[in-house]
């Protein structure tokens, strides 16, 4: 048997197994499960909140909850990162819509981009060229459909709640969002189907 | 509830994508996915860009203390020894047992403790393709790890036992040659005399054989 896939010299244990000793109360485990992922989980909190305090709260709230839930994290839906980020926006929704009656500014979120100095493995690594070139699809998309992509994607806003951030008939929210996210998934299909 | 036709589903499939569908669209959506296997696909392709944006999100420094005032709340109620064993499992999974705790930055607890077994997973040609351990402690774990170059498949992992029960532990994925999980088991680990990874298909893929372990 081959020797696992090591991306530098000093070699990091799948996500997944990290996620498995998280689960089952090891020590370890957590610090480094926390460690690898917690510039992403505590970045798209702070994104989505725009507060410190506030986006801490649910960073550890996440955490908390991908520790309890670690057992019905099923690998065929997803790799970890994109599981453990979807607890975060939920959990940074729902504080959204306890503390702030209207979200922060969309364009804001992706105005916070500082890679994470950690190393990455080689899951991440794939995943952060595959994230690299949405950000670049997203900055290309027309301002209005990308405000509402990202009030849909990550402040969980209907159709019917863009349009009435943004002043629009619900008609015309519905298609910025729709025709967003196709833009989005066109140019990475493309793309995807170019490497 | 009127049924929800395909170009319909097709309209309202970048909503349900991004999870804010709401209300009877959303009912109707369902209902019409649970039957529609190319909908469900066209769903799924979507879904992969709308988590990739999540992934594309800011990342942020958090502030000083975050990760020690965080892992003080993963703390379990389960005794060290426990732990360490569990960490000893998973540096068995990954088949590098020693190396984790170099990367963990401490020495951890070495593979073959008493109630931690492994075993390899063997093709039906004979070759290893893989390793799995289990273990029982205040619950028994399994970890699975699969090193098997061209194969891309999704796996059940069936629990042989002494009585001769098979039991299902679990479906994973091996993509590019490469699966691992870690599942807690409704069985003991000293129960287990095989564990059998089985192909979607029902075809025996390849074996561990535990019982001289």
């Amino acid at each position: 048997m081959s020797p696992p896939r090591r991306s530098s010299a000093v070699w990091s244990p799948p996500d997944d197994a990290l996620l498995a000793g998280l689960g089952a109360g090891d020590e370890e485990a957590a610090v480094a499960f926390v460690r690898r992922f917690q510039h992403r989980v505590y970045g798209l909190a702070y994104g989505i909140l725009g507060d410190a305090g506030a986006a801490q709260d649910v960073a550890q709230e996440a955490f908390v909850r991908a520790w309890r839930h670690a057992a019905a994290y099923d690998a065929r839906r997803g790799p970890v990162v994109t599981w453990l980020l979807a607890i975060t926006r939920n959990a940074a929704i729902e504080a959204l819509r306890v503390r702030r009656p209207q979200p922060i500014d969309p364009d804001s979120i992706l105005a916070l981009q500082m890679p994470s100095a950690e190393p990455r493995p080689d899951a991440l690594a794939v995943l952060s060229e595959e994230t690299d070139r949405l950000r670049a699809e997203l900055a290309l998309l027309p301002v209005e459909q990308r405000r509402a992509v990202l009030l849909a994607a990550y402040m969980g806003r209907t159709a019917r709640e863009v349009g009435d951030i943004e002043g629009i008939p619900l008609g015309t929210a519905k298609t910025r969002i729709r025709t967003g996210l196709l833009r989005l998934h066109s140019a990475m299909a493309a793309d995807r189907g170019a490497t | 509830m009127s049924a929800m036709i395909c170009a319909e589903l097709r309209e309202v499939a970048p909503d349900v994508a991004l999870g804010v569908l709401d209300g009877a669209d959303r009912a109707r959506a369902l209902v019409h996915l649970a039957s529609c296997a190319a909908c469900r696909r066209y769903v799924d392709e979507l879904s992969r860009t709308a988590d990739a944006l999540l992934l594309a999100g800011p990342e942020a420094e958090p502030p000083a203390g975050f990760e020690q005032a965080t892992v003080a709340l993963l703390r379990p109620k389960t005794p060290r020894v426990a732990r360490l064993r569990v960490l000893a499992a998973a540096a068995a999974l990954a088949g590098i047992a020693g190396s984790l705790g170099a990367v963990l930055g401490r020495e951890t607890a070495p593979a073959g403790r008493d109630d931690l077994r492994t075993a390899a997973i063997v093709g039906r040609d004979g070759r290893q393709v893989g390793e799995v351990s289990v273990h029982d402690d205040t619950t028994s774990w399994c970890l699975v790890s699969v090193n098997a170059p061209g194969v891309t498949s999704d796996y059940t992992v069936h629990a042989q036992l002494r009585d001769g029960r098979t039991v299902p532990i679990q479906t994973f994925s091996v993509r590019d040659g490469v699966g691992s999980y870690g599942k807690v088991m409704p069985v003991r680990a000293r129960d287990i005399v095989e564990m059998r990874l089985v192909a979607a298909g029902g075809g025996l893929w390849a074996t561990a054989d535990l019982s001289a372990t």
